[in-house]
């Protein structure tokens, strides 16, 4: 099991505390719910987990290994992936911006194939694979994303309001493809605002709120029943 | 009027017929104004991402400088770059007053201010997620860098067809630190110039329909390579 360890983390912006947190683990297999009113630092929280933004400071344990934030981002650079409320497409195909980060670590030709065929299915892509992705739908364009960091295997995958600006249908084929990534033992850090209740897809509910980090007991989305995959229509 | 048609036609005959002359002159104005272009735009465009994507002590002093030297006359350069390199001048030794180099000088010292405010802005326009997004999903700070000048290449492209305009067609510098000398330093402007104070219309008008076409052509090729043109 993957498991990142961060310590006493504290991020400042324009000199305003924005967030103090002294311990959070992530472990890999396990979905975690993050909640808070807007601006309370979901999304900086995200980015200084996936090594995208400099913290104040921070100390990173991988595996138990203790690290520094430079070091920890060179280390986690391909295990953990950040997805964005509104994802960047790059100004090409679908089948393209699938295949980006396999490119870019050197993965061989005949990989980046078996792994792209296998991605377009599983993501229900396969019909629009040589469109331009930023002439998707925002719901295409969050399963593009989704099926971008589903090929590189991560050990963790950070979605930022993943369910944002997408329809009922487009949210119950996201939340299937969520469901099946922790099935697969990815760990994932999710930021909703309306994530189905009822569901078995959280483990914890984590909350930041007066800029420290709380986890949260509630029945409603700390649900270990890996069977119940019900969707409530938001 | 007649005199200036018939000068018009003389033009167009000197340059469908080959005159050695005329397209030395151009040969010399295109060799160097690329020579100084893939100089210059290679460093604009690494110091423009750095000052966009990096903070670092000195960043808004630098734009300030180069924001400064956006404005400095050619001719003020070419004096400048007269006195340094002129026999008496600190760098005299290296004889390069009236040479092709010293004008690639005086050209890369012309467009890369230009081309780096260009490309700063269109950097700073550029969305962030293309970063975040391309390190995210594995690649080096090079590859995400490049990535980010992929997306954003008409921005940049543009910018090098700004710059190029910019040294194709300036008199000033390479006048004075080229010294206009045939087959060695007279390009398409200093000869235009020349020719016109001679009273030699043909030449300068070819030369110009040189321009003008030089111009068309760079145009067009980025309206093609934008497509449509559209906001996706």
């Amino acid at each position: 099991m993957f498991s990142l360890t961060f310590k006493k983390l504290n991020k400042s912006i324009n000199e305003k505390l924005l967030f103090n947190i002294s311990e959070l683990i992530i472990d890999s297999g396990k979905c975690y719910f993050l909640s808070g009113i807007n601006g309370s630092g979901k999304s900086t929280l995200l980015k200084i987990m996936a090594g995208l933004e400099k913290p104040d400071n921070i100390e990173i344990y991988i595996q138990n290994k203790k690290f520094d934030w430079k070091k920890a981002s060179n280390q986690t650079h391909k295990e953990i992936i950040y997805l964005h409320q509104t994802p960047l497409m790059f100004d090409t195909s679908v089948k393209n911006n699938i295949q980006y980060g396999m490119r870019k670590q050197g993965f061989s030709k005949k990989t980046i194939q078996e792994k792209t065929t296998k991605a377009l299915q599983w993501a229900d892509l396969e019909h629009i694979k040589n469109n331009n992705a930023r002439r998707l739908s925002g719901g295409e364009k969050q399963r593009v994303a989704l099926a971008r960091a589903y090929v590189l295997s991560p050990k963790i995958l950070l979605l930022d309001e993943a369910f944002a600006n997408v329809d009922v249908d487009g949210k119950n084929r996201i939340f299937k493809q969520i469901y099946k990534l922790k099935e697969e033992g990815i760990g994932i850090v999710i930021t909703s605002h309306e994530l189905p209740h009822n569901t078995s897809l959280a483990d914890y509910h984590l909350q930041l709120k007066n800029k420290t980090l709380k986890e949260i007991s509630d029945n409603t989305t700390h649900c270990f029943e890996p069977s119940s995959l019900k969707l409530v229509n938001a | 009027m007649d005199s200036i048609s018939s000068a018009s036609l003389h033009a167009i005959y000197l340059l469908f017929a080959g005159d050695p002359e005329l397209w030395d002159i151009i040969g010399i104005s295109f060799s160097v104004s690329l020579r100084a272009i893939l100089i210059a735009a290679p460093i604009a465009i690494l110091i423009a991402f750095a000052m966009a994507y990096h903070r670092f002590f000195g960043r808004r002093v630098l734009i300030y400088i180069f924001n400064t030297l956006l404005s400095v006359p050619a001719v003020v350069i070419g004096l400048t770059l007269y006195l340094l390199l002129s026999r008496n001048g600190p760098l005299g030794d290296l004889k390069l007053l009236f040479t092709q180099d010293a004008m690639i000088i005086g050209q890369i010292i012309l467009c890369l201010p230009l081309i780096l405010i260009m490309s700063h802005t269109t950097f700073q326009s550029s969305d962030r997620r293309i970063w975040e997004t391309a390190r995210t999903l594995g690649a080096s700070r090079r590859q995400a860098m490049l990535t980010v000048m992929y997306e954003i290449r008409f921005g940049l492209l543009a910018a090098l067809i700004a710059g190029f305009g910019r040294i194709i067609a300036e008199v000033g510098c390479s006048m004075m630190i080229g010294g206009n000398i045939l087959h060695h330093t007279r390009n398409i402007p200093t000869a235009i110039a020349l020719e016109t104070s001679k009273g030699e219309f043909s030449q300068g008008i070819a030369l110009g329909i040189v321009l003008l076409l030089m111009a068309m052509f760079l145009n067009l090729s980025l309206s093609i390579l934008q497509g449509r043109g559209e906001v996706i």
